[in-house]
């Protein structure tokens, strides 16, 4: 990891943590909700920036995370950092399943797949009533004495978040995160170099799954209300976003799109219910006149001709991405 | 392909030549493992190749370079040749380790034979074509391979750089006692460093042997040679 | 369980069937022929339906719903053309990832503005006059507008797969997308033709989106909902298959309907189940090839 890279992380825990004395409980609220959408936005990059993984599925993640939360906070008293890891446990777990599942499917497949996924875990915290309170969602869960206070649920979410940017760094610039670029680059060469794709896949999803898990429960702890929506697919489709406006290209700028589409969210929401229009009009924008921009949004690159079928023995075509 | 049977031996070059559409590249898809053979079988070292994965096949020191060089786009031409050495290291799955010293440095080495080191921090996709040839057949011998498949090396070459390969080739042959077989369809390459020459058409095995043999061989001459050599 | 809510239970199944077809077929009409998955279908789908709506409310629903058949999808088409010169052709052979960012772009764009025209509240509208009666079937009482639905989906597959593959069109197109130089010496006009193809697809969500309009009322989320079920029918069918296409809109319109009867808040999620399962036994879909062409 760089120089710099570690300077950011210093810069954010330092930055953030001094911001918590000064702000007032709305804000550190405000504050706490773009942090666990950075959370989110970064978690999921790993699948789609590194991975090369379209994913409309993270939402199952997200919520996983937000309802394990609130289900051991109103039926138990392990407290809020057991629920938050349970929901972390759940989700690596279910996403190792689904990156599994998944493996043979590309592009387009893949991406209703997960969306599939997230529909029917949103499904099923729907309609089981008893357990998850359906419609209702679970609300007014106590998180604990000291949580509570706003200003240390704040504190808590900065930690845990430059945490994971630590390790996340860490895991990009491993060899796995290396290897990884490689076949997201140009997955048949990847195999003749000995690498196996789908193993990396499904380390890639399981990874940005936990993430998205920690994301979804710190988001329960703040709002203190979870709801069925967190797990559908319009959901998932919010980190895709912040990813795509702030560059999957580069480490930081899901960050920097999480910023930005939350920013988007509160002020142009207050002006009208439409602002997503303007969201659109961004993205497109962007990705017609610079995709490659500042923080480089897409990959410029031409699909192969003649995917391989999926699932047959194929020949692979090997010519490269330009 | 009908029929096709031949055998290469170790530290052998062994040109596969033919007219287009005569199956050459099949052949090398064939073996590397991306094709599966519905009859017949595939042996290397005396093992059996025919149903194997292509990445049991290219652990097994197997390299491969294809018609339009196959390298990571996106990745710097140091990164390359890093991820082709993790692969081969078998440290792929180390998620929170950094890249070990010793790794950096073979890269570099690899880089400076192929008289790319200059490049090294220099994003793949752009680079000269003959320069990513280079590149890919840096990432080719840092699996370590005994056996190397290659698809139309030369192909866009100028004449300085296949005579460099051709260098390259011998030098690997007889300094790391590597096999080679490759398609091409320069001539003058295939005769000057082939120890054996295998003609194909369309499918079928046409000829056989050494280089003079193959020159002299009529039916050759008919089908591809016309009157050259 | 009761015959006659069975019975019915069918035919609107069938005939909601019919409008995933016309939806689905204009989606697997652009990537079978153009490669690209249209995200922003079931936004053409929705605004189509609106303005539909306003048409037919305009002219008293009996000639409304007719003369918005003819209109509307034709103007639906010609919007479609309009972003295919302007920035589909862009995206022809790029990756999937920015096709996805632009396509899905556009059904933001053009959803939203919809909403933004005509507010929350949903619009529905009557069947025409001669539909609004039923026949009864022994104890079942169907309403003439399903079987017209029927038949008019039944109509168009075969109509689409005899342009596609009976006509010169269909191996036009195929010729034009696998050789655009070829084509283009051979005096092709492939732009002219990508854009037609592209309208083509624009056209039949557009028909899709008025048929809609007496049996479910145009409302927000409409994008959403539809187009999710398009992509389910097309990916079940397998891509670029338009009576792979027709087989699964059967399917999933029956799954749907009669799945009501035992869940009656989520029927939906069989429909993901099924896709879950089809997809993982058969990467391909039902009947498609991931490669090329219009079948």
């Amino acid at each position: 990891m760089s120089r710099r890279d570690s300077w950011v992380l210093v810069i954010l825990l330092a930055g953030s943590g001094l911001a918590g004395f000064f702000l007032d409980t709305y804000y550190l609220n405000v504050g706490t909700e773009v942090i666990t959408a950075v959370i989110f936005a970064m978690s999921y990059n790993i699948a789609l920036g590194y991975g090369g993984l379209v994913s409309f599925g993270h939402s199952f993640f997200y919520g996983l995370g937000a309802y394990s939360v609130a289900i051991i906070l109103r039926d138990t008293s392990l407290g809020f950092p057991i629920g938050m890891l349970i929901g972390m446990a759940l989700s690596a777990f279910f996403g190792a399943v689904v990156a599994y599942v998944t493996r043979r499917s590309r592009e387009v497949y893949f991406a209703i797949l997960t969306l599939g996924f997230s529909q029917v875990a949103f499904f099923i915290i729907f309609t089981w009533y008893e357990f998850t309170e359906g419609d209702n969602g679970i609300f007014g869960f106590n998180v604990g004495r000291i949580l509570s206070a706003p200003r240390n649920f704040y504190w808590l979410t900065v930690i845990l978040a430059v945490a994971w940017f630590w390790v996340l760094l860490r895991v990009v610039h491993s060899p796995f995160g290396l290897t990884l670029k490689a076949i997201r680059d140009h997955e048949d060469r990847s195999k003749f170099i000995g690498l196996y794709p789908d193993k990396h896949k499904i380390i890639a999803l399981t990874v940005s799954a936990v993430g998205s898990a920690m994301a979804g429960s710190l988001y329960a702890g703040m709002s203190k209300l979870v709801h069925p929506n967190l797990l559908h697919w319009m959901t998932a489709a919010q980190p895709l976003f912040m990813t795509l406006v702030g560059g999957i290209n580069s480490f930081w700028g899901p960050a920097v799109g999480a910023v930005v589409y939350k920013i988007a969210e509160v002020f142009l929401g207050q002006i009208t219910e439409r602002w997503t229009l303007f969201i659109g009009v961004v993205l497109l924008a962007i990705a017609l006149i610079a995709p490659n921009g500042l923080v480089g949004l897409v990959r410029r690159g031409e699909r192969r001709t003649n995917p391989a079928p999926a699932g047959t023995r194929g020949k692979p075509d090997v010519t490269p991405v330009q | 392909m009908n029929g096709v049977s031949f055998e290469v031996k170790e530290k052998n070059i062994v040109a596969l030549i033919g007219p287009n559409g005569a199956g050459k590249s099949t052949v090398l898809n064939l073996i590397s493992g991306n094709l599966t053979p519905d009859a017949g079988e595939i042996r290397f070292q005396g093992e059996e190749l025919t149903n194997k994965s292509i990445q049991e096949i290219a652990r097994k020191g197997i390299g491969r370079s294809f018609q339009t060089p196959a390298v990571f786009p996106q990745l710097t031409v140091l990164e390359n040749v890093l991820a082709t050495l993790i692969s081969h290291k078998r440290q792929w799955y180390s998620l929170f380790s950094t890249l070990p010293d010793g790794i950096v440095q073979e890269a570099r080495r690899l880089l400076e034979y192929f008289g790319i080191g200059n490049y090294s921090g220099e994003l793949a996709r752009n680079l000269a074509h003959g320069d990513k040839r280079r590149l890919e057949f840096a990432m080719c011998l840092a699996i370590n391979p005994s056996l190397l498949l290659l698809d139309e090396p030369t192909q866009g070459m100028s004449a300085h750089e296949t005579r460099q390969f051709i260098k390259d080739i011998q030098e690997l042959t007889r300094k790391r006692g590597v096999t080679t077989l490759l398609v091409e369809h320069d001539m003058s390459v295939v005769f000057s460093i082939s120890d054996q020459v295998i003609v194909l058409n369309r499918g079928t095995l046409l000829a056989s042997g050494s280089p003079q043999e193959v020159k002299a061989n009529t039916a050759v001459r008919e089908a591809y040679l016309g009157n050259e050599g | 369980m009761d015959a006659t809510i069975f019975l019915s239970q069918i035919f609107a199944g069938l005939s909601r069937s019919m409008l995933l077809f016309f939806a689905g077929s204009g989606l697997t009409v652009i990537f079978g022929l153009l490669k690209i998955f249209n995200f922003a279908h079931g936004a053409l789908y929705m605004l189509s339906a609106y303005l539909g709506f306003t048409f037919a409310a305009a002219f008293g629903s009996s000639l409304g719903l007719g003369g918005a058949v003819v209109v509307i999808p034709v103007g639906v088409a010609l919007l479609g053309i309009f972003l295919e010169r302007v920035i589909i052709k862009r995206i022809y052979e790029k990756e999937f990832l920015l096709q996805l960012i632009v396509t899905y772009a556009l059904s933001l764009i053009i959803a939203e503005s919809v909403l933004w025209g005509y507010g929350g509240n949903p619009r529905s509208i009557m069947a025409p006059e001669i539909f609004r009666t039923s026949f009864a079937l022994g104890k079942v009482v169907i309403p003439y507008y399903q079987i017209f639905l029927i038949v008019m989906g039944i109509v168009v597959a075969f109509a689409l797969w005899y342009v596609f593959q009976k006509t010169n069109i269909g191996w036009t197109i195929e010729a034009a997308v696998t050789d655009r130089a070829m084509a283009s010496a051979l005096g092709i006009p492939i732009d002219l033709l990508y854009a037609l193809t592209f309208g083509a697809g624009c056209w039949l969500a557009g028909v899709a989106g008025v048929l809609s309009l007496p049996i479910s009322a145009a409302a927000p989320g409409m994008d959403a909902s539809m187009g999710v079920e398009t992509f389910a029918v097309v990916i079940i069918g397998g891509l670029g298959n338009i009576w792979g296409t027709f087989a699964a809109a059967l399917l999933i319109g029956l799954v749907e309907s009669l799945g009501v009867l035992w869940l009656p808040r989520g029927s939906i999620v069989f429909v993901y189940v099924l896709m879950l399962i089809v997809l993982m036994l058969r990467p391909q879909g039902l009947f498609g090839r991931l490669v090329r062409g219009l079948k």
